[in-house]
């Protein structure tokens, strides 16, 4: 069973773009986090639905010219468990 | 305990009570605030609380305590000698922890054609002795301890409690200052040597009138005299470092802060001395538009 | 705020494509993944302690109130007076600054070596809750 990932509800979140970081500022929880590539992307292309992190990197490979040195999924994974770390992103189950 | 004396201060939009054991500290602000306008009315938003740090250090070795409305653990208790700091401890203590109008910023302020210079740093970056230079040089004395941001119009507003001189700062001040000015000596304080200043009577009659911030500095000094753009995601982070209550404004403190960072132009300036400074500030405003 | 504006301030530089059979010119942004191991998330959370740490002097005593009347040993752990090898109850409390000092190599004052290493020790252990906690938080954060 491959684990899926939601991002938080576009209402729960504020954008603001500054030079080369994001700045996300999430309601619930009152925390201000700066975002660095591929993170603001990765959570914009997420949208509502639950995603796996093969989905997830197949979204991205069709909008964005993706420059990685390692594995795109493996980074999607990694940048996902951090984010669910932060509640950004929730472990949807099924 | 006893009958504790108290006085009442109103400073830019905020007014406090100072309740204290002893009189002489409260002697010392009264004397050097006197120009300051009287709370209109009962209302204060603070009560600072200068009380002996235990019973029997009220006249052996008098020892204060800094407590009030707004307190923390661990707080290091004073010599009654220097108890006119302890006062201005405590009130950028209630400040720092329980002022929610405006967005707090760590900086020192002046004004100069309607537009507010903003100067922000960590200790001993002159920011205060900076403030004091230019209030004698023909800007607005606004603040040397806190800038407040008003979180719906994006103002700054005045805050203007005496300044405090540190170490060199003070011979340098004594310069251009008269005597009357200064408050007591405070020798070996846990911050060097320092006195305040009180600031210039046009401060304390225009402590209500804020100004638009035109211009945001890092000062820094000891270093050769130099101007450098900063990246806007340094400066956010720098300014929440800078700031006491951003995380307690929630969104409201985000929107301020992320609309100052995006209007307002920055430096990073280090310098060798006040006159340097001066050069290099007056010859950045007037590039601004 | 949707991808399409996110893309427009990227700083990045779009790179052209050609889809031959549909004869459309597809300009995409480019789009660094980092690496596994690399943080693409700072969280802003100044600590109380740490903003407030340059309006207030503050001062850690050793041992606080919780162990009154033990004793320091080297490692920094509280035990029953008269240890062998352990230190008693410092006469007085240091200061945020002095303790900032101490753990940057030069001693609390008035202490030995062994005594300073055993009182920094003790220091480095306090919990939230404990006697001069507040004032050790505020020095593991730039001022």
């Amino acid at each position: 069973m491959t684990q899926k990932y939601r991002a938080a509800s576009q209402d729960d979140l504020i954008w603001h773009a500054l030079d080369s970081m994001t700045l996300l500022f999430h309601r619930p929880s009152g925390i201000t986090h700066m975002l660095a590539e591929p993170a603001p992307d990765l959570l914009q292309v997420m949208g509502d639905a639950p995603l796996a992190a093969s989905e997830i990197a197949s979204r991205l490979s069709a909008l964005f010219d993706i420059e990685t040195e390692g594995d795109a999924e493996d980074i999607v994974l990694a940048r996902l468990e951090e984010l669910s770390l932060l509640g950004l992103v929730s472990k949807v189950s099924g | 305990m006893g009958q504790m004396h108290q006085i009442s201060l109103n400073i830019g939009p905020a007014a406090f009570r100072i309740a204290s054991t002893w009189r002489q500290p409260l002697d010392r602000l009264t004397n050097l605030y006197q120009d300051y306008p009287e709370p209109v009315d009962q209302h204060v938003d603070f009560t600072v609380r200068l009380e002996p740090e235990k019973p029997w250090r009220r006249f052996v070795r008098p020892s204060v305590h800094i407590g009030g409305d707004f307190w923390l653990p661990d707080a290091a208790p004073l010599p009654l000698a220097q108890g006119l700091l302890a006062a201005e401890m405590g009130m950028n203590l209630q400040m720092a922890l329980g002022w929610r109008r405006h967005l707090l910023l760590h900086a020192s302020s002046v004004e100069k054609d309607g537009k507010a210079l903003i100067m922000t740093g960590l200790s001993g970056s002159g920011k205060s002795t900076l403030s004091a230079m230019l209030a004698e040089r023909g800007w607005r004395f606004m603040g040397d301890e806190f800038a407040l941001l008003n979180l719906d119009s994006g103002e700054m507003h005045p805050f203007p409690r005496l300044i405090s001189l540190k170490n060199e700062a003070i011979a340098a001040m004594q310069q251009t200052v008269p005597e009357s000015r200064f408050g007591p000596e405070m020798k070996a304080t846990p911050k060097g040597d320092i006195r305040h200043l009180v600031p210039p009577k046009e401060a304390v009659v225009r402590m209500h009138e804020p100004a638009k911030p035109g211009l945001l500095l890092f000062p820094r000094f000891g270093y050769e005299p130099e101007l450098r753009d900063m990246g806007k995601s340094e400066i956010f982070v720098r300014l929440t470092q800078a700031s006491t209550n951003y995380v307690a404004l929630g969104e409201v403190g985000f929107q301020s802060l992320t609309r100052f960072v995006d209007a307002v132009p920055t430096q990073a300036m280090d310098y060798q001395s006040l006159e340097q400074a001066e050069e290099l500030i007056e010859s950045l405003w007037s590039q601004l538009a | 705020m949707d991808i399409n504006s996110m893309k427009d301030e990227h700083p990045s530089e779009p790179s052209v494509t050609e889809d031959q059979k549909n004869g459309i010119v597809n300009r995409r942004r480019a789009l660094m993944m980092g690496a596994v191991t690399a943080s693409a998330v700072v969280s802003i959370k100044p600590a109380l302690a740490q903003t407030v740490g340059s309006v207030m002097n503050c001062e850690i005593p050793v041992p606080g109130n919780h162990a009154a009347g033990g004793y320091i040993d080297a490692r920094g752990s509280i035990v029953p007076p008269d240890t062998p090898g352990a230190f008693p109850a410092s006469g007085r409390n240091f200061t945020g600054e002095e303790v900032r000092r101490a753990m940057q190599g030069r001693r609390l004052p008035g202490t030995s070596r062994r005594q300073s290493r055993a009182y920094v020790n003790y220091i480095r252990r306090l919990q939230s809750g404990q006697s001069g906690f507040t004032c050790y938080a505020s020095l593991q954060m730039p001022r």
